[in-house]
């Protein structure tokens, strides 16, 4: 009873490990329609990154948030890739305020924020705060 | 005096010492204290999926929920039996901490709530926080001093 319990517990646990590593593959959107050049854009500039495999562009007028997920093996460079990325970012949209982040917790909330619009049920104004929440979080420190 | 006779004393009761076993003790205390490690793990994920927390900000919160966990479990007197059996796996994590702060309130319960438990609730835990308040302090100036100076 107890060593089933403690065996329950330890799948359950290991396991739970995998929602980590579910693929959701590119995915961008926009919220205001004149950037869909930016976007397509930078989806190339992310699918040319061997390193990187689930990645979220989100363009607004003024800022654009741009999510991802590393590869396993490349983690030990992670800090050279947003470093790139930053870099190439910052010369090819110099107006616009970016936000770059490997952050699991960011990439989940911009991956709910690109199905809620690309499913068309969340007006303009809201999809921008939710942006600008995330980029606060994202700025938050301990 | 002691040191004409020690090594002959010494070998004398090696001679007749049980062996500890090393290797299995070690072999335990990585298993055990990785299984410790996943629950952390598995905390975080959960603090990451369900709360407004991203990877940097979760550690913190992290920390004290495993150590408290581990308060419990050394009030229910389970924490102990986990440590005869895996040794350092159980007291090298975090969860270590809680059980050394309990597990000292618990024993000089009986002096009373003031000079026992207050005067001795830390005896095991406090040099835990002198030593990490300290060496968070210097590394602090540190870096300070190195952002100041443009190296960082």
């Amino acid at each position: 009873m107890k060593k089933g319990l403690i065996v329950v517990i330890l799948i359950s646990s290991i396991l739970s490990g995998c929602v980590l590593f579910e693929e959701k593959g590119a995915s961008h959107a926009v919220i205001h329609t004149s950037q869909e050049e930016t976007i397509t854009q930078i989806a190339e500039r992310l699918e040319d990154t061997k390193e990187l495999y689930d990645t979220v562009v989100i363009a607004a007028d003024s800022s654009l948030l741009i999510s991802y997920k590393v590869k396993h093996l490349y983690r030990f460079d992670m800090k050279g890739i947003e470093k790139d990325l930053e870099a190439w970012l910052k010369d090819q949209y110099p107006d616009q305020e970016i936000t770059l982040s490997s952050d699991y917790k960011i990439f989940l909330e911009s991956f709910q924020l690109f199905e809620k619009l690309s499913q068309k049920n969340i007006s303009e104004k809201e999809a921008l705060s939710e942006m600008k929440k995330i980029i606060s979080l994202k700025n938050e420190l301990t | 005096m002691s040191q004409q006779k020690e090594p002959l004393f010494q070998a004398e009761t090696s001679r007749h010492d049980k062996k500890r076993p090393l290797v299995k003790n070690c072999i335990k205390a990585f298993v055990v204290g990785g299984i410790i490690c996943t629950i952390g793990q598995l905390v975080t994920v959960l603090l990451i999926i369900y709360f407004p927390f991203t990877e940097q900000t979760a550690g913190n919160p992290t920390v004290s929920i495993m150590v408290f966990l581990s308060m419990l479990l050394t009030g229910f007197g389970l924490y102990n039996k986990l440590g005869q059996f895996a040794g350092a796996g159980s007291a090298v994590p975090v969860t270590g901490f809680g059980n050394a702060v309990v597990s000292a309130a618990i024993e000089h319960r009986s002096e009373g709530l003031v000079l026992g438990v207050g005067g001795n609730i830390f005896k095991l835990a406090g040099s835990v926080i002198v030593y990490g308040v300290v060496s968070a302090f210097f590394l602090a100036l540190i870096k300070t001093l190195l952002i100041q100076w443009g190296v960082l």
